[in-house]
């Protein structure tokens, strides 16, 4: 199945996605630090990379415009808490394919990565 | 004493005048006329005496001869002719040495008693004076000497009627002469004081007419010829040119060469050599009618110039009544005894009182007792202090409140103290912008606090449902584990939806914004609950305005609010009762407002102002979570709108609706912007009582 990175501050968060997705078969990373997400996105094929918005150091904005040059190949996905007019309009400008507020329920994170994991098979 | 002088004070001055020189020219004639008088029936007597003492000798010597020759004939004839040729002698005789008469010129006798009147014989001459039957006479003897030997003696008896009768004519002559010098005199003395008394009482006629009020009086005769006419002066700026009244020393900066410029009027040193002063000087009373008349005529300048200064004076007065009146606060004036000196129109009808029933009175006469008391030691202390007040008090009348902002300040004159001055403004609009901008502001931070909370609790709530969403996989779905799990998952929804709503009421969610037509809105929200509502006998009506155009707003954000709000109406009509939503163009195209009326149990006064707070209801524990209208006031306002609420609903707002369904009824009305318009500060005409 797919190569599937999370970001996420908050570590439990992206352990429990990381714990959904898992049982879909997918695998799985998970970081809180921005640059360690990154640099494995560089060194390692890389499908999905679900991303916060509200990170340690840099905004999940920033961190999709590096991540979309060290792998453009790469869906991005946005999970935030914080959702703005600006943030979702500039995230999918950028190339996101979707744009989810938190909390997410299980089903709906399972649909819509199985969604874009479709899109990036047939892409 | 005193009567007599004020009787004498009483009197004209010209019949003073004309008294005092009669008196003086009579007495004058009476002693003048005396004494010549006497001095000439004297001289007289005495002249009578010697031509007598003359006669007498001459007889004498004329007797010697026929004496010695005892011619007695020719001694009676020498008798008889003194006695003829002198009618003033009455009678003549000789004696002879032995006091024998020898001859006499009576004719029935000789009176012996004539022989008596000399003492002894002295051999001179005597004159005696004798009354007798025939009237008083001078007795004149005469001896008759030769040789040192008396021979005789000469008698003659001279008559002093004649004598008298000539002292009487003289007497009478200069008498009368007095007299008639005395009238003549009288004559003249009362031409003058008539002439006199006549200036005077011209003055005294120009002095009763200016008590009367007319001080263009003229008391000085007119001006032969003027000073202009006199030097043939041209100066027709010179103040002194063509005045008549005035004489010119009297005129202060005249241009007059002879006249030193700072010379002041009545310093006439330098005028007595003018010839202008010295033709038309005038006598004592003259002077004093021309400066009668300089000062009529300053009188009257000075009176025209304080009518003036008083006629600027009540324009002035009335001006400041004017700015005073048209003053919409409310300003007195008291004095330091705290009454009452000045009250503007605003003043007496916020009270209720004419001007007149303020003036003069006190603050006790006005205000209720324990007012009165609290305002008497207030303003106390500003008179003691000199420190002026300045508070804002809030007044009920009936249930609706008025505020002002009172400033009362200490006025000062000449430096102490003379009263206070109060200006009280109706601040209630100001206050009522100043709560709803506070109320604003804890909406807002509110918000941030929600906010704030809802981010924080949002993470760990998608952790917890994650978890227990995954375990409901891992555990066999008729499991008594199963079914807790699934409570933990409702209650985390539950939750969760809180934390939405929050998040919407801090506006901290995301919206899309597009065109909006209200009315499609609404009806898409009354088709999800008509059949609801209509299982409790609850009837939803419209009256919507065709004219409004779309707007610019979030339409599933809008329906949330039409949803609360339709929501809030049913539970408060529970059943059998009705929902009137009206739309309305507001004035000026420049908004829409959208009401929400019902008919149900309406909101109490004490709560009106909380209903739009976070996490406050009336609804019991467990069936709202006092989030909706919190949700539905940030909704609208991130739209750039207000909502207000009335309650009890007034009567046009339920117009249409069936009024057997009672309840005070509650009114929500919502205003909102058209495209690229902000909301206008004053609100819709028919949308009273506002908040935002």
């Amino acid at each position: 199945m797919a190569n599937i990175i999370v970001l996420d501050d908050v570590l439990d968060a992206g352990v429990m996605i990381k714990r959904i997705l898992e049982r879909k078969g997918h695998s799985v990373q998970v970081f809180t630090e921005e640059h360690e997400a990154l640099e494995h996105a560089r060194t390692n094929p890389v499908h999905l990379a679900i991303l916060d918005i509200k990170l340690k150091k840099m905004s999940g904005v920033d961190v999709l415009k590096e991540l979309r040059s060290v792998s453009p190949q790469t869906g991005v996905l946005m999970l935030t808490g914080y959702p703005t007019l600006e943030t979702a309009r500039e995230t999918l400008n950028l190339g996101a394919k979707e744009y989810l507020v938190k909390p997410i329920d299980k089903n709906e994170l399972e649909e819509k990565v199985a969604a874009v994991c479709e899109q990036m098979e047939q892409s | 004493m005193s009567r007599h002088r004020s009787v004498f004070s009483r009197l004209k001055f010209k019949t003073k005048l004309n008294l005092g020189l009669f008196t003086v020219i009579l007495s004058l004639g009476l002693v003048l006329g005396l004494i010549t008088t006497h001095i000439a029936s004297t001289g007289l007597i005495q002249e009578n005496k010697e031509r007598a003492l003359a006669l007498a000798s001459n007889l004498a010597y004329r007797s010697e001869e026929p004496l010695l020759a005892r011619d007695f004939l020719r001694l009676k004839g020498l008798v008889d002719e003194v006695h003829t040729g002198n009618s003033d002698v009455m009678y003549s005789f000789i004696l002879d040495n032995t006091d024998q008469v020898l001859v006499h010129s009576f004719d029935q006798g000789f009176p012996e008693d004539l022989l008596h009147v000399h003492p002894q014989d002295t051999g001179q001459e005597s004159v005696r004076l004798v009354s007798t039957e025939k009237g008083t006479l001078y007795d004149i003897a005469q001896p008759i000497v030769i040789s040192n030997n008396q021979l005789g003696m000469v008698r003659l008896g001279l008559h002093r009627q004649r004598l008298e009768e000539m002292i009487n004519r003289l007497s009478l002559t200069i008498f009368g002469l007095t007299g008639t010098i005395t009238i003549l005199a009288l004559g003249v003395a009362s031409w003058f004081s008539n002439r006199f008394t006549s200036r005077i009482k011209s003055l005294t006629e120009c002095a009763t007419e200016m008590i009367k009020g007319n001080l263009e009086v003229h008391s000085a005769p007119e001006l032969i010829k003027n000073c202009w006419e006199i030097t043939g002066c041209r100066a027709t700026d010179c103040p002194a040119y063509g005045d008549t009244r005035r004489r010119c020393w009297y005129v202060s900066g005249t241009l007059c060469p002879i006249y030193h410029p700072d010379h002041a009027p009545r310093n006439m040193e330098s005028c007595r050599d003018c010839p202008v002063y010295r033709h038309n000087v005038g006598d004592e009373i003259q002077e004093l009618a021309e400066a009668f008349d300089y000062m009529a005529m300053t009188l009257n300048e000075r009176i025209q110039e304080l009518s003036a200064t008083e006629n600027e004076l009540s324009r002035q007065k009335e001006l400041l009544q004017t700015v005073l009146d048209v003053t919409p606060d409310m300003i007195a004036f008291q004095d330091r005894n705290l009454t009452y000196r000045v009250a503007n129109k605003a003043f007496c009808s916020y009270f209720q009182l004419s001007e007149s029933d303020i003036i003069g009175k006190t603050d006790s006469d006005i205000f209720s007792e324990y007012q009165a008391d609290q305002n008497y030691h207030e303003d106390m202390q500003i008179l003691q202090t000199g420190q002026s007040l300045s508070k804002e008090i809030s007044v009920r009348q009936g249930h609706t409140s008025t505020w002002f902002h009172i400033v009362k300040v200490p006025v000062y004159d000449q430096g102490v103290i003379s009263g206070l001055l109060l200006a009280a403004r109706d601040i209630t609009v100001i206050k009522q912008y100043q709560e709803r901008l506070i109320h604003s502001q804890k909406m807002e931070d509110l918000g941030r606090l929600a906010g704030g909370v809802a981010h924080e609790i949002n993470t760990p709530l998608g952790i917890i449902l994650g978890y227990v969403q995954m375990l409901l996989d891992d555990v066999d779905s008729d499991s008594q584990m199963a079914e807790d799990l699934r409570i933990v998952e409702k209650q985390t929804k539950i939750c969760s939806s809180i934390v939405s709503d929050l998040l919407g009421f801090s506006r901290q969610s995301s919206t899309t914004k597009g065109d909006v037509d209200i009315h499609q809105s609404i009806r898409e929200v009354i088709s999800l609950v008509e059949h609801t509502f209509s299982l409790n006998r609850v009837k939803i009506v419209t009256d919507f305005d065709p004219n409004i155009p779309e707007i610019e707003g979030d339409k599933d954000r809008l329906k949330q609010v039409w949803m609360n709000l339709f929501n809030n109406a049913f539970d408060a009509i529970e059943s059998d009762g009705q929902i009137k939503i009206s739309t309305k163009l507001c004035a000026h195209r420049r908004r829409v407002a959208i009401t929400v009326a019902d008919t149900g149990s309406g909101i109490k006064q004490e709560v009106l102002d909380k209903i739009f707070d976070p996490f406050f209801s009336t609804k019991p524990v467990g069936k709202g979570t006092g989030l909706g209208l919190s949700v539905t006031f940030g909704i609208i306002k991130d739209h750039g709108g207000r909502i207000n609420v009335l309650s009890p609903a007034p009567k046009e707002y339920l117009a249409g609706m069936e009024t057997s369904t009672s309840g005070p009824g509650t009114v929500f009305l919502v205003e909102l912007p058209l495209w690229e318009m902000t909301l206008p500060d004053e609100e819709c005409e028919e949308l009273t009582h506002t908040r935002t």
